[in-house]
């Protein structure tokens, strides 16, 4: 803080400094080379730094014989292409080896001095002390790679067990549909029945957990097929009939667009898609409507981009929400408690979606209703589908 | 990008490709494929139509740019092709697989495959670092699509070996790859700005929009590691294209021991010491790069 009262009439003392003092003292280290790399010029705080005597390097010593041998590679391959190709390079993470062989963690600016004609001349360098910095960083990456671990290994563990379940459950199931054929008391069908529905929802549970285990570890692929666009809209709405018709909630499907004869997709995971989102729907709407929309646009000779959305009148989601319904688990406990469910239905539409190259998006009013809608891009042909299978 | 992405999209572009294989009307189809390989990577084609073809393939750490002050010199000559491999520069990301380029045999692969889509013969490639292996693997593969190669800085192998030496140990590599993460933490925040383009140095303007040897810092650290623990002495002797090896006078990533080490193993090759020093004479030292290259590559030059 400057400590001079106001009105005094004396020229603020400012210390004699040289360029060469600057340069010498700088708190960052300053270097240049000859194109080839020799250190022609070195100053002081960078020999202060590293423990070298300016005349042991300066004229004896290239910069990259100052560095390990994998920073050396760096420097030929990204720092040396690049500084020659624009001019200049920001920040290099590099290590220079001191006289004492210890290493220094350095950020290394660099810009090309060119002559006249725009020959290369002289290469200057600013040095950054990056200790602190790089101790952070590895840190970053240490629990970077620590976290990532955790999650593969939580989602292994979470897969085997799944697994495990599902063997005695499809037992349970077995069993169940066995003992539905025997002659039953109405006491005993009605416990059957309720065993009936739980182990089905734990099996369905159970299948989700695993689908989501093959999205993580990539597992999930798709198989390709000629399909009919209209018979797929019609099989996913008719699954959900029942279910509507049961809740007094009507089900429609539009389709617009030039609707070529076939495409080339997933059908199966298109509809598992759908089947979820028109599941959903139907589950967060009390009355009104779900409507299932589907749009095609030629976008080429063969090819064709459909976009799908399902709309419904229901609860809505709200807008701090939103953003996260795509993740795992992320079903609020308030919602699960009242309508069930697991949360990972969206998750799994969306890797499905993904897997497609298409991305599932929201759009939501509390208390009007949600619309869910992706875009696939396709192969198509005005052909009838092929009788073999394109696999 | 998230890294858990590329494979999925990979998987997902080849089984569209598979698809595309197997479709009766190939006609339509193979043209669409060609699109794709052409697309996937970032292919350019220059100079005069009718001429020989020579194709440019850069190294690692780098794209398709490193040509840029020496493959202009021969359009007036030949139709001149240039590549960025799978993961570096305009490469399509979304077509690179882990396990196709597990080792270099895959970006060969690319290349046969555009040779095959451009019907490019007797071609002359030149190869930069790495990609000096990939010229001798596909050369391997198809020795009559290649006239002549030109390999840059070749290393078979960059790790010491009993009788071999390299220049680098394994610890050297694993720390190569470290320091990787390091620089490719700052890469996004810290490089883009200045590869994307800087508003306060109006005149490298025109330079920085290109956004030079832009890279995947995934695929990058695949790519290192693919590189650097590679072995291809064994494909050397079996490569009989005539071969021109340029070799820099002081190169710490391929020493002129390993230049001489191609040049005896390869039946057909010869060995030009060039006066410009590091890695990379087609960038530290244009004209004597081109200089070497002419009389190899005789009258069309």
């Amino acid at each position: 803080m400057d400590e001079r009262p106001v009105d005094d009439p004396s020229e603020p003392k400012v210390p004699v400094e040289t360029a060469e003092d600057l340069y010498e003292n700088v708190p960052c280290g300053y270097m240049s080379t000859l194109p080839g790399g020799l250190i022609v010029r070195a100053n002081l705080t960078f020999c202060l730094w590293t423990g070298y005597r300016s005349d042991q390097v300066v004229g004896h010593r290239r910069f990259s014989d100052l560095l390990p041998p994998s920073g050396r590679i760096y420097y030929e391959t990204h720092y040396l292409p690049l500084l020659l190709m624009q001019g200049s390079v920001r920040e290099i993470a590099l290590e220079i080896i001191c006289a004492d062989l210890s290493r220094l963690p350095v950020l290394i600016n660099a810009a090309l001095a060119r002559d006249a004609q725009g020959q290369p001349q002289l290469i200057r360098i600013t040095v950054f002390n990056a200790t602190a910095r790089r101790q952070y960083e590895q840190e970053l990456l240490r629990e970077r790679r620590r976290a990532e671990q955790a999650m593969e290994d939580k989602a292994r563990f979470i897969a085997m067990v799944s697994h495990e379940i599902r063997s005695p459950l499809s037992a349970i199931v077995a069993v169940r549909q066995m003992l539905e054929k025997t002659a039953l008391s109405p006491r005993q069908d009605q416990l059957v029945g309720m065993l009936k529905s739980s182990s089905e929802s734990l099996l369905r549970l159970v299948n989700n957990v695993l689908d989501l285990g093959k999205f993580e570890s990539g597992n999930e692929l798709l198989e390709l097929h000629d399909f009919d666009l209209r018979a797929l809209v019609g099989a996913s709405l008719e699954a959900m009939r029942a279910r509507a018709e049961l809740k007094g909630i009507a089900l429609g499907q539009i389709i617009t667009g030039e609707v070529p004869q076939s495409m080339v997709g997933d059908a199966q995971k298109i509809n598992q898609v759908l089947t979820n989102l028109l599941s959903n729907a139907l589950k967060f709407t009390e009355r009104g409507e779900v409507r299932l929309s589907v749009h095609c646009e030629p976008t080429g000779a063969e090819s064709v981009a459909i976009t799908f959305s399902v709309s419904d009148t229901g609860i809505g989601i709200a807008s701090d929400r939103l953003a996260s319904i795509f993740e795992e688990y992320a079903q609020g406990a308030d919602v699960r408690s009242r309508y069930g469910g697991t949360g990972l239905g969206l998750a799994i539409s969306s890797g499905l979606v993904k897997l497609h190259g298409g991305e599932l998006t929201v759009q939501s009013e509390v208390g009007r209703g949600s619309t869910f809608r992706f875009t696939l891009h396709m192969k198509c042909r005005d052909s009838p589908p092929a009788t073999s299978v394109a696999r | 990008m998230n890294s858990n992405e590329i494979p999925r999209q990979a998987v997902a572009w080849q089984s569209e490709a598979a698809t595309l294989r197997a479709d009766v009307r190939a006609r339509d189809d193979s043209l669409q494929w060609g699109m794709g390989v052409l697309g996937r990577n970032n292919v350019k084609v220059l100079g005069r139509a009718e001429a020989q073809p020579i194709v440019f393939v850069h190294g690692f750490g780098c794209d398709q740019n490193m040509w840029r002050f020496v493959a202009p010199a021969f359009e007036p000559g030949y139709r001149v092709v240039l590549l960025d491999l799978v993961g570096a520069g305009n490469s399509d990301l979304s077509a690179w697989s882990s396990a196709k380029y597990q080792t270099l045999q895959g970006h060969a692969a690319d290349v046969l495959e555009i040779c095959r889509v451009l019907e490019l013969e007797d071609v002359i490639f030149v190869g930069h670092s790495v990609s000096a292996m990939i010229g001798v693997l596909a050369a391997r593969a198809e020795p009559d699509r290649f006239a002549k190669l030109v390999l840059v800085g070749p290393s078979p192998r960059y790790i010491d070996d009993a009788g071999y030496f390299g220049g680098f140990s394994r610890e050297d590599i694993e720390e190569l790859l470290e320091s990787l993460d390091s620089n490719y933490l700052g890469w996004a925040s810290a490089m883009a700005p200045v590869i994307m383009g800087n508003p306060q140095r109006p005149e490298l303007g025109v330079e920085l929009e290109n956004s030079f040897c832009r890279t995947d810092p995934n695929i990058a650290r695949h790519f290192a590691r693919v590189t650097f623990l590679s072995d291809n002495r064994a494909d050397l002797p079996l490569v009989r294209t005539p071969t021109l090896i340029l070799q820099c006078s002081e190169d710490v990533i391929a020493p002129p021991v390993v230049g001489e080490y191609v040049s005896r193993s390869m039946p057909a090759a010869r060995l030009v010491m060039l006066s410009a020093t590091g890695h990379c004479p087609n960038l530290s030292a244009p004209e004597e790069t081109i200089a070497a290259m002419r009389p190899f590559l005789g009258p069309n030059g």
